[in-house]
């Protein structure tokens, strides 16, 4: 379009080379002019009357200069400039009000931001796969209980699968890094070589293992770094292909580097960072149908969607079954679940993120709200400066343009100072954030931040711009000139902040609500007993060194670690364990009991008869340093060893769920793996008190303790890889870490100790995330609850100055003081009572779709929501009063005099 | 902000099309086409500045006449402005559309009950 064009380089034109311009149309209207005079006075006029005539017919050059200025688009930039001059010196003229409104919007925008950058970063950005979005993940459901899938399982689904057009698997296990420096445990990923092409990662140096590992056994690919392991160990070193690395004393070269921000999809079997990843080569002549340890990846094939791949996997699972029926009870239900791999990922998360979410929407809403309040009040105190500028010619757009532009600077303001707190924010969030929210490294102040920050902070200053705007037109302007203001217009605009104000109070009843919620069911998971002492205990984990690793010696090195610990001054009672309560889970079986029908015989499909338990190996100290106690039957004693006859513990939840209250000591049991083979029978010596397992909210699972003396390679209850070591000590744990360390170390200084930390810590750590929750909410909440207290403050403020006349004429004659107050708090307590109402009823309704985030109360807890009426009506009471004091210190006679 | 005044006796939006057909018959200073236009109209359209000035500066910068200074026959300077391409084009557009419509509208206030 060339009138663009020639508009656009025309308007340029006027911008750039205004002087030339200007200078032309002056000249023109000269000449104009002239040749006016010149015309008249050919028809004879004398010179000074043509002037005159020709000046009345062209009228005021001023104007008609100003209209032809109008004509072009850069006028509207001249406009805006002049608008941004005259809101810099307006918002400059009241320091305190701006100062304060860029605050309150920044800390609002500034917190949404964060919280906002980080719910996007864990929830919504895509993972670092290609076309990540037709990737699944499969979940086998047995009663009540997830898993992964089994070997046997994975090849089925592997061979017959026509929706996906690939499937990878992976487990992770912990291994010994042999290197010059001290041996160290890390997490080794082993893959089946179809997993990276599905995914569709390539490494970024090297190759993948490559397929040609199915033929050469396990290690035949070699090792593939993670971009983290290579930087951190082998100082991103391109030659450290081919360099061989020695795990669990197996030495294989290298042969590839992951690409940076590659992670395998996580689920609850395999949390954390791989740093190594091997080939995993399943054995297909015999494979394993019971084990269900491996997470499996599929790709869905063209034209497949997931409703599509759920109904093929339950075919598959039905196949299964039929297949091998003995793997499967018959009395539990059994699922085998398609999901997108970022659902697994981020599920646990989601709900708290949301919830964080909405907690920031409404700080948002009543930041704004709250400063929409203080520029109605300034807008007031400006109405006679709006009149003058009305009186002088500027109409209504003119006005309401420049309190927009007012807004847009304010706004503009809070935006860059909100960028910081952002910055701040996302500095700090991470490190309150539980170790296990996924996708946590990549998050800072990047440009889907940045545009966030924009566009809501563009939002803001349109919001109130309009508010402002529209509280100015509202009434006309121009008999503020003469008389002040009018009634009519002071009752508008109190009812206009009346209705901010209650709007404050009610989203900020919300939040605070909320936060007590939290703030109660965190007090109730404090309050859990875990079934044991968690205090002065320091729990370590020990690889024993390699070739230590089976048989009798490994018992050996397990005995002397203990006595070695015990011997430490301020310990007072060691005992090892496969696992300790709220670090890893132990692993798990199926049982039989003697004399009932075998685990997987049919029965009614009732999760709870589902025999099903906990597998944990420990020392005969084990019930004594942990404090758990024995309640029925004996604990472990060293003649429970080896060769001895096979005896378990079962704990409370186990002997009530099977026994239902009779003496379950003396009876037996076995672990059932498959119809042909099982474990052999084992005798109920003991009851042992309910533990929890991996996090205090969870509840206690069904358990089975044995003396750790009888476990093994060939006991069927497997040995222990690595220990792990409960310290039961007099003083603080922390301090003696490093005299743990040394004692180890003289023992054997190949061994690895490490993951070592208090019990309190693990405690802290397994509810971290609720933690984060009730501290953000919580900050929030106040922020919100002070914000809308000094809302209401300055609405009493504000109707005591603005009747000061009114009240003083009446103090004249005669009313008493509490009569006056009830003139200026009426509208006051309105707000605060119709806020609080309404903030509550809302609470309620949204605390009923958080419920989930609230562990053992109910979204109406009486508790949490009386306190948070105790305290939002002293808060808003302490608010009010303090400027309705002033009404009994107004001086009839100065206040009189003055006006 | 000033208040735009509404073009003397001239329908809004047909002053474009005035000044375009003026300049159609000759290249013309601003003044010019303003008497012109007295003249033509004998008298009845009588366009002031503040309408004029703002028209000139709308057409030239939609690229429909330019102007150039040059001296009058009284050895004066001034702008004339002339038609471009484009204007010459606009010019017949508009001069079609408005023949159309004038004529209808024409017909319509000359409607009697008869043609119903």
């Amino acid at each position: 379009m060339t009138v663009w064009l020639s508009r656009l380089t025309g308007g340029c034109r006027a911008l750039f080379a205004r002087r030339a311009v200007e200078r032309e149309l002056d000249d023109e209207l000269r000449a104009h002019f002239e040749m006016a005079v010149e015309q008249k006075m050919a028809a004879r006029m004398s010179r000074a009357e043509a002037r005159r005539a020709a000046r009345l017919e062209m009228g005021n050059l001023e104007v008609v200069k100003d209209q032809v200025r109008d004509v072009g688009w850069e006028s509207l930039v001249d406009a805006v400039g002049r608008d941004l001059r005259d809101a810099w010196r307006s918002v400059r003229r009241s320091p305190g009000v701006t100062t304060l409104a860029v605050l309150t919007l920044a800390l609002g925008l500034g917190s949404a931001t964060a919280v906002f950058t980080l719910a996007h970063g864990v929830l919504f950005t895509p993972l670092p796969y290609e076309d990540p979005d037709r990737l699944v993940q499969f979940e086998l459901g047995i009663g009540p209980d997830r898993f992964g899938i089994s070997p046997g399982q994975y090849v089925t689904i592997e061979h017959q699968s026509r929706r996906l057009s690939g499937v990878g698997a992976f487990y992770v296990q912990e291994m010994t890094l042999t290197s010059e420096e001290r041996p160290e445990r890390i997490r080794v990923g082993r893959m089946t070589a179809s997993f990276l092409p599905v995914l569709g990662v390539t490494p970024s140096l090297g190759r993948y293992v490559a397929p040609e590992a199915r033929r050469t056994g396990a290690n035949g690919g070699g090792y593939l770094l993670g971009h983290r392991t290579w930087v951190r160990r082998f100082g991103a070193d391109p030659g450290v292909l081919g360099r061989p690395l020695t795990l669990d004393g197996v030495v294989a070269p290298i042969v590839g580097v992951l690409p940076e921000g590659f992670f395998a999809p996580r689920d609850l079997l395999s949390p954390g960072d791989v740093e190594v990843w091997a080939p995993l080569v399943l054995n297909r002549a015999d494979l394993n149908w019971g084990n269900h340890y491996l997470t499996a990846i599929g790709r869905l094939a063209p034209g497949a969607d997931l409703a599509r791949a759920q109904t093929e996997s339950d075919l598959l699972l039905d196949r299964i079954g039929r297949a091998r029926p003995a793997y499967f009870p018959d009395n539990v239900e059994v699922s085998l679940t398609v999901s997108p791999v970022l659902d697994r990922l981020t599920g646990e998360v989601r709900p708290a993120l949301l919830m964080l979410i909405g907690a920031v929407s409404l700080v948002v809403l009543i930041t704004t709200a709250n400063v929409g309040g203080m520029l109605l009040s300034r807008g007031h105190g400006r109405r006679r400066e709006l009149a003058v500028r009305a009186a002088l010619g500027a109409g209504r757009w003119s006005v309401s343009r420049q309190l927009l532009t007012e807004s847009v600077l304010l706004a503009g303001g809070a935006t860059v100072l909100g960028t910081a707190v952002a910055a701040l924010l996302l500095a700090i969030l991470p490190r309150l954030a539980p170790a296990d929210l996924p996708r946590l490294d990549g998050i800072g102040l990047d440009w889907w931040a940045l545009s966030f920050i924009g566009v809501i902070g563009a939002l803001t200053a349109l919001v109130l711009g309009v508010v402002s705007a529209a509280s100015a037109l509202r009434s006309d302007l121009s008999p503020s000139l003469e008389t002040g203001l009018q009634r009519g217009d002071i009752r508008r605009e109190s009812l206009g902040r009346e209705v901010l104000v209650t709007g404050q109070i009610a989203l900020a009843v919300v939040l605070i609500v909320a936060a007590g919620l939290l703030l109660r069911s965190f007090g109730t998971m404090l309050q859990i007993d875990p079934g044991f002492d968690p205090s002065h205990l320091l729990t370590l984990r020990v690889a024993p060194p390699e070739g230590f690793a089976a048989g009798e010696s490994s018992g050996t090195f397990r005995k002397r670690l203990v006595e070695r610990f015990e011997e430490l001054p301020g310990v007072t009672g060691v005992a090892a364990a496969n696992a300790v309560p709220l670090a890893d889970h132990p692993g798990d079986t199926v049982f039989d009991i003697e004399g009932r029908p075998s685990a997987l015989e049919s029965g009614a499909r009732d999760s709870a008869q589902y025999q099903h338990a906990t597998q944990r190996m420990v020392t005969p100290g084990y019930f004594d340093v942990l404090g758990v106690p024995i309640l029925g039957g004996r604990g472990f004693r060293e003649s429970d060893r080896a060769g001895a006859p096979g005896v378990v513990i079962i704990n409370q939840q186990l002997a009530e769920r099977f026994w239902h209250g009779r003496d379950p000591v003396g009876r037996r049991m076995r672990m059932h793996w498959t119809p042909h083979r099982n474990g052999r029978w084992l005798e109920i010596v003991g009851v042992a008190g309910n533990a929890k397992q991996l996090s205090l909210i969870d509840e206690f699972d069904t358990e089975m303790l044995h003396p750790v003396a009888q476990a093994g390679p060939n006991t069927g209850i497997g040995s222990m890889a690595t220990i792990m070591v409960l310290i039961r000590t007099t003083a603080d744990p922390t301090a003696l870490v490093e005299t743990v360390r040394h004692a180890a170390a003289s023992l054997d200084p190949r061994v690895p100790v490490y993951d070592i930390r208090t019990m309190d810590q693990r405690v802290a750590a397994s509810i971290a995330q609720p933690r984060l929750t009730l501290v953000l909410v919580g900050a929030f909440s106040l922020v919100s609850l002070g914000l809308a207290a000094i809302a209401i403050y300055g609405v009493v403020a504000h109707a005591v100055n603005q009747r000061t006349t009114e009240l003083a004429i009446r103090i004249a004659l005669g009313a008493r003081t509490g009569s006056l107050l009830a003139l200026v708090l009426g509208r006051a307590w309105r707000s605060g009572v119709v806020g609080l109402t309404a903030g509550l009823a809302a609470a309620v309704a949204c605390a009923r779709v958080f419920r989930a985030q609230f562990y053992g109360i109910d979204p109406t807890d009486p508790v949490a929501i009386g306190a948070v009426v105790v305290t939002v009506s002293a808060a808003l009471l302490v608010a009010i009063y303090l400027p309705a004091r002033r009404v009994s210190a107004v001086d009839p006679i100065t206040a009189l005099r003055v006006s | 902000m000033p208040v735009r005044e509404k073009p003397s006796g001239v329908v809004q939006g047909t002053l474009d099309m005035l000044i375009l057909k003026t300049l159609d018959l000759e290249p013309l200073h601003g003044y010019g086409i303003g008497l012109r236009l007295h003249q033509i109209s004998r008298g009845v359209l009588d366009v002031n500045a503040g309408s004029l000035f703002p028209a000139f500066r709308r057409l030239e910068r939609d690229g429909l006449i330019t102007g150039e200074w040059r001296a009058t026959e009284n050895n004066r300077r001034a702008k004339y402005y002339s038609l471009t391409r484009r204007g010459r084009a606009t010019l017949e557009r508009e001069t079609r559309e408005w023949e159309t419509q004038s004529a209808a509208i024409a017909r319509v206030l000359r409607a009697s009950r008869s043609e119903l």
